[in-house]
């Protein structure tokens, strides 16, 4: 059974510029122990949508269930303090004025254990509470007061004080944005652990690709209060259905061209400067819609072309083997970035300039002739 | 299966979508609504009874005969009436001019004063900071009392000193006189400078030292650049600052009956008193017409002080971060700096409180002079203990004065949880009845309540005459101050920290109770002190509600004083202001800690 059911959710907010779709229509359900992100910039609704599965904002319209029951539609509101959830927010909402204890052990006091209702005597709730600090790695400081703590430490008592009821369902909202980046990487790999260990399903909100892609079991991308895309972050990375898509999950080459063959496995573009592209194709398109061919930086590759290879081919595709065909484009190295991990590299075609992001110890040079190689299995059109 | 986390109490059990569950789930959904509102509905109640009744009852009276409780015929005699009198544009002449020229005075000292303390190297600096603050420790009707003790024209003590010591001056009298409007205006001056500092000196801490660095750079020395850049900068915060001082002024009340009446001289705050109280007969209609055109212009200045206020917000130039800017440096000038502000202190606490321990301790009737060699005694404090009439003054003051404040503090909290969290419509109501008061004077505030609590159905509450009548009265006062003072401090909790509350299962009043109430408690405790102490200080409003009954110190001092029991009235002064001190200084620490 689903854990959380939200069925064609809307919020409209009120603003000086008239109304705005805050969210607009969305579905989705997450099962037990699913970890479910929802990822977009910011303002694209999804931090409403998180709230509105809390219980800090109403909906206009649509349903949301939890854990079998409803708990918002037309005709019923149940507030945040009656839903089974747990939520961990962006600034970690750690009470100043309690210990580290006062904060974990605070919904206890209100929701008991299991969602069993069963006040606990304080003795119990300090064992819990103890139990939940030691999930996290603080039980060490169990007594501090809460304004004495980093900000890392902030997180682990907030991310305690979410679990220490075990909830249904928790709730994230950017809980990494405050932290700097090391910190960061280390919590994606411990709540991550953490969630999938006590079997909570877990919605995730965060603008963060790396974060999103790395943690999810399945990701929701959302822009202007829509959900654009949803699928695993493979899916979502590797066969993005938009531009737009593509953006929000990394970075991208798009080039325009017109659909001149829907043919099965690649379909064939024509871009602006005349050349042909074999790509995957989104469903839905028909002969001479004007198309995108988005591919990834990191999945082009960049031949340097020797005298040798200096035949003039245009745009060639070579093809050996069905699934293994390759679009080539001529091109002229533009700019070379070193960065450490990786090169980034600008190169120019007649179609317009191809970022590539390459191994370290490519031996790429500025103003090198060169093709730019990329499967069609990485290009998609849409 | 899942917790049914109390919901049963909100809907049916299980709360199944069965036909006729749904319409009593939609029904205990309303009902659950105005249960979670319910805040916001016992606000509004509260604030509609201390503040629009009383302001209806006035305006409806100033167009009947009759007397408070035994209203008569409508009529619009009281109003002809009132315009047809000289002393009404006298009094309301002599107002703005004792508020205009009391305020440019209190300003012009103020900034100088907040300039010395934050701005340059003037010695001992901590020190007079404390100076500065002190005269809120000396309720205003033992200063003024004080003062006609030193300046009174023929036996002033200061009066007297001075032709002893200057043959040239006349012997009879002089060459003071305190009574007068230029005596209001010189205590109303003085007295103003604390309030008007302890607004501007925030502004002059917070100001960028590189602006006026850079105008140094370009060649200004001291003065030209405080009258070019700083004080333009500044502009706007002082500006508001002197409009606040010009509303207290315009209110002001002590002076005004110890001193003008005397010398014949009303404000409109001693013309609603002499109709209500002195006159004979006594004339309600008159003084309910002064009190609605006293409130009318007082409405138009609080306006214009907002807008005002509004503006300078804008005007920020402050940049806030915790660096030490580069003090002006005085040279010799520096003693001299310290010098004013000591003589500040002198002429507003030591000599006031001087004056009146000395009389305290001298005996019941003896005559007040230097001259009279009379031996100092404790005896009137003696007597004053052993005294029943001094343990209920004592018990209604302290009564009074922990339920105003724990009261006011309450409703402040209240309101202001609702502006702060509550909807946008809510809101602007809400803000808007808890700054009418701001226009309410202490006087017309008291003569309402007289309406009020013998009007029924207010007349069947054994209020009247009693320290409740006070406490509802002062309340009016203060609520204006305690809600801008919590919404503020409401607005520095993030609302997340209330949202986590909500989320981990509390329900809002238990969130409201358990977070939002312990984070504001230097807030909370310092708004309490604050409006205990002007309880204790308050003047008119428990002066106009006097009854044998609820005397307080304030108008025990007073009532003394006026028959002639100067030393025991000096006594009750003395210890009010031995109360006061501590709680002066622990809420400056307060308001420090509160400002970090």
């Amino acid at each position: 059974m689903a854990v959380l059911k939200v069925t064609h959710v809307s919020k409209t907010f009120a603003t000086e510029g008239g109304r705005v779709d805050a969210v607009d229509d969305i579905s989705f359900a997450v099962e037990e122990g699913e970890f479910f992100t929802l990822l977009g910039p910011s303002g694209c609704g999804k931090s409403t949508t998180l709230r509105c599965l809390a219980g800090l904002e109403s909906i206009d319209s649509g349903e949301i269930a939890i854990d079998g029951r409803i708990v918002a539609s037309d005709s019923r509101f149940v507030p945040a303090n009656n839903r089974p959830i747990s939520m961990v927010f962006q600034s970690y909402a750690i009470w100043p004025h309690m210990t580290v204890m006062g904060n974990v052990t605070f919904p206890l006091a209100y929701r008991g254990v299991d969602g069993s209702g069963a006040r606990l005597t304080r003795r119990e709730r300090r064992e819990r509470g103890m139990e939940a600090l030691r999930l996290v790695q603080l039980d060490e400081l169990a007594d501090r007061r809460a304004p004495y703590l980093s900000g890392g430490q902030q997180q682990r008592v907030a991310l305690a004080r979410a679990l220490v009821v075990r909830p249904k369902l928790l709730l994230l909202d950017e809980p990494l944005s405050n932290l700097d980046a090391k910190l960061r990487e280390e919590m994606r790999f411990e709540i991550k652990e953490l969630t999938t260990q006590l079997g909570i399903a877990t919605i995730y909100v965060t603008h963060d690709q790396g974060e999103a892609l790395s943690m999810s079991d399945r990701i929701a991308v959302m822009s202007d209060g829509r959900i654009m895309q949803m699928g695993t972050p493979r899916e979502i990375y590797l066969t993005p259905v938009t531009g737009r898509v593509a953006r929000i999950v990394g970075s991208v080459n798009l080039l325009g061209g017109s659909l001149v063959a829907n043919s099965r496995p690649f379909a064939a573009v024509k871009t602006a400067a005349g050349h042909t592209l074999k790509c995957r194709i989104v469903a839905g398109h028909k002969l001479g819609d004007s198309v995108d061919v988005m591919f990834r930086p990191e999945l082009v590759q960049v031949v340097p072309r020797g005298p040798r290879a200096g035949r003039a081919r245009p745009a060639a595709t070579r093809s050996s083997g069905n699934k293994n065909e390759t679009n080539v484009l001529e091109a002229v190295v533009r700019g070379v970035v070193f960065t450490g991990d990786h090169i980034a590299c600008q190169c120019d075609t007649d179609d317009g300039t191809i970022a590539a992001k390459l191994p370290p110890d490519s031996p790429i040079e500025r103003g090198d002739e060169v093709d730019v190689v990329i499967s069609a299995m990485s290009c998609i059109a849409s | 299966m899942a917790i049914d986390h109390g919901l049963t109490t909100g809907f049916g059990p299980g709360g199944g979508p069965a036909s006729g569950a749904g319409l009593a789930s939609s029904i205990s959904q309303r009902l659950q609504a105005a249960g979670r509102n319910w805040p916001f509905v016992v606000a509004v109640i509260i604030l509609l009874f201390l503040v629009i009744v009383p302001l209806t009852l006035l305006l409806v009276s100033s167009f009947r005969t009759g007397t408070p409780g035994n209203l008569q015929d409508w009529t619009s005699s009281n109003y002809t009436r009132v315009f047809e009198t000289p002393a009404t544009f006298e009094a309301l002449g002599n107002t703005i001019v004792v508020a205009t020229v009391s305020t440019a005075i209190s300003l012009f000292f103020a900034i100088i004063f907040a300039w010395l303390v934050e701005r340059t190297d003037m010695p001992l600096r901590n020190l007079s900071w404390t100076i500065l603050l002190l005269p809120i420790a000396v309720p205003s009707i033992l200063f003024v009392l004080s003062w006609t003790v030193m300046l009174s024209p023929r036996a002033g003590l200061l009066n007297v000193l001075l032709r002893e010591n200057l043959p040239f001056l006349a012997a009879e009298a002089g060459p003071f006189n305190l009574y007068g409007i230029g005596g209001i205006i010189f205590l109303d001056a003085v007295r103003g400078v604390t309030t008007i500092f302890l607004m501007l000196v925030a502004a002059f801490r917070l100001f960028d030292p590189s602006l006026e660095e850079a105008a140094k750079v370009g060649g200004a020395n001291i003065l030209q650049t405080l009258r070019r850049v700083t004080l333009p900068v500044l502009m706007p915060a002082i500006l508001a600052a002197g409009m606040y001082s010009f509303i207290s002024s315009m209110d002001q009340f002590e002076a005004a009956l110890a001193v003008g009446l005397p010398g014949g001289v009303f404000l409109l705050s001693t013309l609603v008193y002499f109709t209500v109280s002195l006159r004979i007969p006594v004339d309600y209609g008159a003084g309910a017409v002064y009190s609605v055109l006293f409130m009318a212009i007082m409405i138009l200045l609080v306006l214009a002080y907002r807008r005002i206020v509004r503006h300078s917000e804008q005007f920020a130039t402050v940049s806030g971060k915790g660096y030490r800017p580069q003090r002006v440096s005085l040279g010799p000038w520096r003693y001299a700096a310290f010098a004013l502000v000591a003589l500040f202190g002198m002429i507003t606490v030591i000599l006031p409180m001087a004056v009146m321990a000395w009389l305290s301790l001298r005996p019941l009737h003896a005559v007040i002079s230097l001259k009279s060699d009379v031996a100092l005694t404790f005896k009137n404090y003696a007597t004053l203990f052993a005294d029943t009439e001094f343990s209920n003054v004592a018990w209604n003051t302290g009564w009074m004065t922990l339920a105003t404040a724990s009261c006011t503090m309450a409703l402040a909290f209240l309101v202001s949880w609702c502006i702060v969290r509550g909807s946008a419509r809510g809101r602007g109501f809400l803000d808007g009845l808890t700054f009418i008061p701001y226009a309410f004077p202490g006087i017309t505030i008291a003569l309402a309540m007289i309406y009020v609590f013998l009007s029924p159905p207010f007349n069947m509450l054994p209020i009247y005459g009693s320290v409740a009548v006070l406490v509802v009265a002062l309340m009016t006062q203060y609520i204006a101050f305690g809600t801008r003072l919590m919404n503020g401090a409401i607005v520095q909790v993030k609302a997340e920290l209330e949202d986590a509350g909500n989320v981990a299962g509390a329900a809002p009043l238990a969130v409201m109770w358990r977070i939002t109430l312990p984070l504001l408690v230097p807030a909370v405790v310092a708004g309490w002190i604050w409006v205990a102490a002007n309880s204790m200080r308050s003047f008119s409003i428990p002066v106009i509600l006097a009854s044998r009954n609820n005397e307080v110190f304030a108008s025990q001092i007073w009532s003394l004083w006026q028959i002639g029991r100067f030393s025991e009235a000096a006594a009750y002064g003395t210890m009010l202001v031995l109360i006061l001190l501590p709680m002066t200084l622990l809420l400056r620490w307060l308001m420090v800690r509160l400002g970090r």
